[in-house]
């Protein structure tokens, strides 16, 4: 829970004949985090690359096809489960199961696709015949019978339309004034305007010249019909609705055939899913002639049970040889890197996210997440104490996080986080006897906020210095802890944040906390705790007996020892205004309390029926905007503050090969 | 006036470069090309000009040093009026759009070789230029003018573009649109920018329309239905009732003086055929009208928006005049047929 898990380099040798059993077994079992043969140290180009990308192609173009066929059968891919299928039953081969999938997809598909391209017929019919309704209908609006017009021998009229920009309406009706003619208005469709010139058989000339000079665009009206408009109209809107009913009735077909498919099909996809994971993962394997070698990481306690798998195999076409746990202090040097694995029990996994978001710790390092998860809770309980706002956040969280909609699914960590934030808030409201920003409801465990006197403010902004305190040794303490497990002695002791600098710390708190008199004794001692530090690297070489000095190392020592001056400097300043900054957290607890009493004041005298949409919406902004700045104030407190003193990032997360 | 104050002040330093009637005179003194250059080398026009031989390039070299005028005067101005003379200076733009759309549809031409007469605005372009040129064809550049404020002309002119393969559709539905997005941008200012510099402009579209409804009429053919849609709304004197009293007669300029219509008329009877060209004449004339009023825009009250239109006019009819010298001294004209073309010595 505090330190990665211990782990082991692994490597595999096989034959190309067992890959496939070796696969199945590495990726069944899901415990190895392959590395690829670029990284490892020792390859001088004896390891040749798995040429896969033609397969990985064909898995791709399979998946492509498996999801536009369920997206026909009406089913959204987006939140299905990937695994449609048990663990065991999944076939792992990408080669094999590429070629036996295609196969009974294109089987599948020869049964759904004509009835696919049938709906897309009919539907391109009904669109062509829903754009000549819409085209009648403008003749219609007019009154106008089709036979009359299109058997017209003394008038001559154009049907169209024009772009509605620069007033070209306008201007083609000023340009034909002179002209007797009808100018009618139809719809505007998008950005053009219809319309419906009449006018006589000898100025078509003229009309077709004015016609082109607005930008005139003709609408061609459909031949194929006869009558006068409102039966063509009906003739079309009948057509439309038979088509309508056979395309239902096809639709109903690909029902009945989801039915029989849907579940072979999510299958397939599982199988294809996984063995394009597995294809990825084959390209970072090593090739000679005739044998394949996979390298990564293990889980220590896991090597055993690998082993015991491939020992299963033919031995003499499958080898494996593992590491031993590999400690911290190896892992500083060891290529390729070590991934870290988390080892956090179900209730801490909600904070993993803080400190990923931050970035990955090292292998060598400490795990955070406990001391993160605590602190993020208490200084958010202290910040937005309030019962009846931390419970609205705990509900939420709650709801959101166990309620089984797909979409929730991705942020239902996040979720749990915001529930264990407001289950804190709920126990710090307790102690103020807050509830909703009214206090008096509840009997204060500790002491009101809002009836507090002078002295306890003062009271309350020492807790978050108090609270600091405590964060800023936690995290010193960890850097110590740290630099023993590397075994670097010289920055556990004497480095920004070792153990001289922490004891000088205390020293100074204790000193002011207990209002002792000046006296250069104990100036003394605290400069001697920090002159190591100034000193550091003399020290270490002294420790290291390199004893050899040259002009240029003394040079060198030089400017370390100003640096390191500078060094004590910065150490002084950031330990008083890292503290300080803590303040905020008993600060932002006061502010909450004086937000509410504004908010409330507003409302102050008036009827329950005026206050209380008010009051709710004022709770609603509280929890909102106060809300999100706690939120970011506790990571800033958590990332700046403390993590600044022992947090040993860049590492790299461990992603075992599995069926996911 | 507090807008106009700083850029006012640079205007005047850039009036003071203008060549003026002596240096005009001068030019038009000089016995050949080589002298106008070496004259031209004296003024604040040669950093563009010089090393460059031809007409064309000439030309190209004069209006960039105009379009530099317009660009130094831009930045002092702010708000409404910076908008008005940004589209203003977008007329260059439109230009290049143009000369890329010929080149395109013109088969002997090519956008490699339009590329060197394309008018640099800076930052102030509104077509992505490089892609421009590079387009093979309509419908390339269609795509490529997304975006821009000149695909949806474009793509009301691509259609009549299509069906007769000649870029007049699509230049009047650039023209269109650019003239009425000017337009807007003139509405937008305030009271006293709009009545005097409302008339410059007015006589500008007044010119503009009379010269679109000669060569509309008589090199195009097209119907007075037609041209009508074409013309400019916001002319001067030139407006809807005038359009139908001149456009029916044999000779549109002709028609003027005998429907009285005033200034025009007048201006209009002082002018005289260039080479038997009586169209030609009148457009001098009346771009001299056009010069003279620009000029009156500039004495008086200064902080106004007619102040900068008539110093872009008048700066764009100095460099025709160096134009028409050139050429006339290229051709071996004498001075005082070269004289007759010229707009600011009049």
């Amino acid at each position: 829970m505090f330190t990665p898990e211990k782990m082991s380099f692994v490597n595999i040798s096989t034959l190309d004949s067992n890959l496939t059993q070796v696969l199945d077994c590495v990726t069944k079992l899901g415990i190895m985090h392959i590395v690829d043969k670029k990284d490892l140290p020792i390859n001088d180009g004896l390891l040749k690359d798995v040429d896969i990308q033609p397969l990985k192609d064909k898995l791709s173009e399979i998946n492509v096809r498996i999801n536009n066929l369920l997206s026909e059968m009406g089913i959204d891919t987006k939140y299905l489960p990937t695994l449609s299928k048990s663990q065991s039953e999944i076939e792992i081969d990408p080669f094999q199961v590429a070629s036996k999938v295609e196969n009974e997809l294109t089987e599948i598909e020869s049964e759904i696709n004509p009835i696919i391209q049938r709906i897309a017929q009919l539907q391109s019919e009904m669109n062509k015949l829903e754009k000549d309704s819409k085209q009648l209908h403008s003749l219609e609006v007019h009154g106008i019978n089709l036979e009359d017009l299109l058997n017209m021998r003394f008038l001559y009229f154009a049907f169209g339309d024009i772009p509605v920009e620069f007033e070209h309406f306008r201007r083609l009706i000023d340009s034909l004034e002179r002209i007797p003619c009808v100018v009618l208005q139809g719809e505007t469709v998008g950005n053009r305007q219809q319309i419906l010139v009449f006018s006589l058989m000898t100025d078509k000339d003229i009309i077709v010249n004015a016609l082109e000079g607005a930008y005139f665009s003709k609408i061609d009206i459909p031949q194929d019909y006869q009558g006068s408009i409102p039966e063509i109209l009906d003739k079309i809107e009948y057509e439309i609705w038979s088509k309508r009913e056979d395309i239902a009735e096809l639709r109903g077909e690909i029902q009945n055939l989801r039915r029989t498919w849907r579940k072979r099909l999510l299958e397939l996809r599982t199988e294809i899913i996984v063995n394009q994971n597995v294809a990825e993962s084959m390209e970072r394997f090593g090739k000679t002639e005739r044998s394949y070698f996979i390298c990564g990481w293990v889980p220590y306690k896991e090597v055993g049970k690998l082993k015991k798998e491939l020992e299963k195999m033919d031995s003499h076409s499958v080898l494996m040889n593992a590491t031993e746990a590999i400690t911290a202090q190896e892992s500083e040097h060891y290529r390729p890197k070590v991934p870290t694995k988390f080892v956090h029990p179900f209730f801490l996994r909600p904070f993993t996210g803080l400190i990923t978001t931050f970035d990955i710790p090292r292998y060598s390092a400490i795990d955070p997440t406990v001391f993160v998860s605590l602190s993020f809770m208490a200084m958010f309980g202290i910040m937005f104490a309030d019962v009846g706002h931390g419970s609205v956040l705990f509900l939420i969280g709650l709801l959101a996080s166990v309620y089984p909609l797909p979409q929730l699914k991705p942020l239902r960590r996040m979720f749990a986080f915001l529930s264990c934030c407001g289950a804190a808030s709920i126990i710090t409201g307790l102690l103020f006897g807050n509830l909703f920003g009214k206090e008096g409801i509840l009997t204060p465990l500790w002491f009101s906020l809002e009836h507090m006197e002078p002295t306890q403010v003062n009271r309350m902004l020492s807790v978050g210095v108090y609270f600091g305190i405590g964060m800023i040794s936690l995290g010193v303490l960890l850097s110590i802890a740290q630099h023993f497990r590397s075994r670097n002695l010289k920055e556990a002791f004497f480095g920004q944040w070792g153990v001289s600098s922490i004891i000088a710390y205390w020293l100074i708190i204790y000193l002011y906390i207990s209002k002792s008199q000046f006296s250069w004794d104990k100036v003394l001692i605290i400069v001697l705790l920090l002159l190591p530090i100034m000193f550091k690297q003399p020290i270490s070489k002294l420790i290291s007996k390199d004893k050899q000095s040259h002009h240029g190392q003394e040079e060198e020592h030089g400017e370390s020892l100003i640096e390191s001056g500078f060094q004590i400097y910065e150490v002084a300043l950031a330990y008083l205004a890292n503290t300080l900054s803590y303040i905020r957290v008993a600060a932002f607890d006061l502010s909450h309390a004086g937000l509410m009493m504004a908010a409330y004041s507003l409302t102050k005298g008036q009827s329950l029926f005026l206050s209380l949409p008010s009051d709710i919406a004022s709770n609603i902004f509280v929890i909102m905007l106060e809300g999100l700045i706690v939120g970011i104030q506790c990571m800033r407190l958590e990332y700046y503050e403390f993590f600044s003193k022992f947090f040993a990032g860049e590492g790299i997360e461990y992603k075992p090969l599995k069926i996911t | 006036m507090i807008t106009y104050s700083a850029p006012y002040a640079r205007m005047r330093a850039l009036k003071g470069k203008f060549l003026g009637q002596a240096q005009i005179e001068s030019l038009l003194q000089s016995p050949d090309v080589q002298s106008v250059m070496s004259l031209l080398s004296q003024t604040d026009y040669w950093e563009q000009v010089q090393n460059l031989s031809t007409s064309r390039e000439i030309e190209h070299g004069l209006k960039q040093n105009l379009i530099l005028n317009y660009i130094k005067i831009l930045t002092f101005l702010r708000g409404r009026p910076a908008r008005f003379v940004t589209t203003l200076l977008e007329k260059f733009d439109l230009l290049n759009l143009k000369a890329i759309i010929r080149s395109l549809i013109n088969q002997n031409s090519s956008t490699e070789k339009s590329a060197p007469f394309i008018f640099s605005l800076g930052k102030y372009h509104k077509i992505p230029i490089e892609k421009a040129l590079e387009a093979r064809n309509m419908g390339e550049l269609l795509r490529v003018m997304e975006n821009t404020p000149y695909f949806r002309p474009l793509e009301i002119g691509y259609q009549q573009y299509e069906a007769e393969k000649s870029s007049l559709p699509l230049e009047i539905a650039l023209d269109l649109d650019y003239y009425s997005r000017l337009q807007s941008d003139f509405n937008s200012l305030g009271i006293v920018d709009k009545i005097i510099a409302g008339k410059l402009l007015g006589i500008d579209y007044d010119i503009i329309n009379l010269t679109w409804m000669v060569r509309f009429k008589e090199y195009h053919k097209l119907s007075p239905e037609q041209i009508y849609q074409y013309i400019l709304p916001n002319g001067w004197k030139i407006q809807r009732q005038v359009f139908w009293r001149i456009i029916a007669s044999g000779d549109i300029l002709d028609s003027i003086k005998d429907h009285h219509i005033r200034p025009y008329d007048r201006v209009l009877d002082l002018s005289e055929p260039i080479n038997d060209n009586a169209d030609l004449g009148a457009e001098i004339t009346l771009l001299r009208f056009l010069y003279n009023q620009s000029s009156k825009a500039l004495q008086g009250f200064p902080l106004h928006i007619a102040s900068f239109l008539g110093f872009f006019i008048m700066k764009e009819m100095e460099i025709r005049d160096i134009m028409a010298i050139f050429n006339g001294k290229s051709l071996g004209l004498p001075q005082d047929q070269i004289r007759k073309y010229l707009i600011t010595l009049h």
